[in-house]
């Protein structure tokens, strides 16, 4: 721009007054004076042109200019463009902040009830009204359910035990839901072979995998069977430090120990040291839940029992299916006694189908 | 970014969130189907996944996932599909809507995973990042809705 004089100051002043106004880009995109075809246009046809968005570095087209404004007026029997909303990023602000407060009360929540989660939980005996309906299972109800979805054990020895009870060893922990899926089985098919007394009510680790799965505990238990010699070793409880770890409940005998090293480990299982590691006449082995403990979830001991007779539900039929798996074991290693539990057809078919190569 | 840039990534975060919702939904009817994801202190899926808090009525919060992402893709794809013209102001509307609900149940699930459950599952946790994207993205477009896509990119 070579020697600007009077007039070439005016219209730097008019272009400042533009600016300040928001009419004209305060950058380089506007360039003054505008070129001769859109000199003689007065400012209102620039503003329209402007806004219609036909605005090029400061010089305009004729038809650009038409363009734009016929596309800035409604079309004959068109609707009118709805007019430019307000920003909404003030709720991208309030979500941000309703996060933050969210992370913040449920930690703090989180922190709360860990620390009640480390008080011991009651020990409620079980009434003998669910104990009733643990061992009083009908023997069509047994039928019916058979075997379907059972988990089959594996064998770990071939050799024929010489114990004149069958041994069933069990070793579990309070805090594992496993476990307290497996006892349910276990309780169930037990209670064909003898009695149990001292059973309570006990649950899974509320901060582990299927939190709060309502179970029994064998610890301070008992059970009296001329067939089946019970140990339930219950390792651990539910109750957790603050480091993190859980009390310990039971110590194994030396032999038991021995035995889930051995057996609780590859090839038998996946995993080594999975609980719970049920043993049955030291060749019959099931290491981990023989069902999910999603089938207890929100159950009470007492809602589940209710179902056994009539095996009305899933978690039900599950349970029985297991325990009759559980029952072939038993009779396989015990001499088939007594007659009533193993002498029927779905025990006597069960027992054919239990695994006879060692892996 | 144009309002087609928006829309386009509105429709991928959406694909993404019915497919990642499928699999945590066919996890918990499947138990054969891997979890991949860790279990450790701070994140660990099963745990969550396995909670009272992953069911609402006896339905996985999966399954809802996955309705509420085929609703969002579907606002997207038609979103996407009005090229060069003013979004209708209902359609606009309903997915600002739609989004605002998914925000509302991603703090509520972030409560319980924290608060409740005391863990974090990875997979939930991207599903509720793309569900926060979606929303941050209606917002950021949503002054582009309203007049004529001419800066569609």
């Amino acid at each position: 721009m070579v020697g600007m004089g009077r007039h070439g100051r005016a219209r730097v002043g008019h272009r400042i007054l533009l600016q300040a106004l928001g009419f004209l880009p305060a950058g380089r995109a506007a360039v003054w004076p505008p070129t001769p075809i859109a000199r003689s246009r007065s400012l209102t046809t620039f503003l329209m042109a402007r806004r219609a968005g036909a605005e090029h570095r400061g010089s305009f087209q004729t038809t650009e200019i038409v363009v734009a404004r016929n596309a800035s007026r409604p079309k004959r029997g068109a609707a009118p463009p709805p007019k430019r909303g307000k920003s909404l990023n003030w709720l991208l602000v309030v979500v941000t902040l309703a996060l933050v407060v969210t992370v913040v009360i449920a930690v703090k929540r989180n922190r709360a009830q860990t620390g009640a989660s480390t008080a011991a939980l009651p020990q409620t005996p079980v009434p003998p009204a669910v104990m009733a309906q643990l061992a009083g299972v009908p023997a069509a109800t047994w039928e019916q359910v058979g075997l379907t979805g059972a988990t089959p054990p594996v064998l770990v020895s071939d050799t024929a035990s010489r114990t004149p009870k069958a041994v069933v060893l069990y070793m579990g922990a309070g805090f594992c839901p496993y476990c307290a899926a497996a006892r349910w089985s276990l309780i169930t098919a037990l209670a064909r072979f003898g009695t149990f007394s001292g059973l309570t009510y006990d649950w899974s680790s509320m901060s582990d995998v299927y939190p709060g799965t309502s179970t029994f505990s064998f610890h301070g238990s008992t059970y009296t069977s001329q067939y089946v010699d019970f140990q339930g070793v219950e390792l651990q409880g539910n109750v957790r430090f603050s480091n993190g770890e859980y009390a310990p409940l039971e110590h194994p005998t030396a032999e038991q120990e021995r035995l889930i090293t051995e057996y609780d480990a590859p090839p038998y299982t996946r995993d080594t040291g999975g609980l719970p590691f049920l043993l049955v006449g030291g060749r019959y082995m099931w290491a981990g839940s023989p069902f999910s403990p999603q089938l207890l979830a929100q159950r009470s001991q007492e809602s589940v029992a209710s179902t056994l007779a009539s095996a009305s539900d899933d978690a039900a039929r599950a349970i029985l299916a297991n325990a009759n798996e559980l029952t072939a074991m038993i009779c396989a290693v015990d001499g088939n006694q007594p007659a009533s539990v193993c002498n029927t057809p779905l025990i006597e078919q069960a027992i054919k189908a239990l695994p006879t190569k060692v892996p | 970014m144009g309002r087609r840039g928006y829309d386009r990534w509105r429709v991928t975060l959406a694909g993404a969130g019915v497919l990642i919702s499928g699999y945590l939904t066919l996890l918990h009817f499947d138990r054969h189907i891997p979890l991949v994801c860790s279990a450790g202190a701070l994140v660990n899926c099963e745990q969550v996944l396995s909670s009272p808090s992953s069911m609402v009525l006896g339905v996985p919060v999966a399954a809802y996932g996955i309705a509420w992402f085929v609703v969002a893709f579907v606002l997207a794809w038609a979103s996407l599909r009005v090229q060069g013209a003013v979004e209708p102001p209902r359609l606009r509307t309903a997915a600002l809507w739609w989004t605002g609900v998914g925000v509302v149940s991603v703090l509520w699930l972030v409560y319980q995973e924290l608060g409740v459950v005391g863990k974090l599952c990875a997979w939930c946790t991207a599903i509720h990042g793309i569900v926060l994207a979606l929303f941050v993205l209606q917002v950021l477009s949503d002054g582009l809705r309203t007049g004529r896509d001419v800066a569609s990119g």
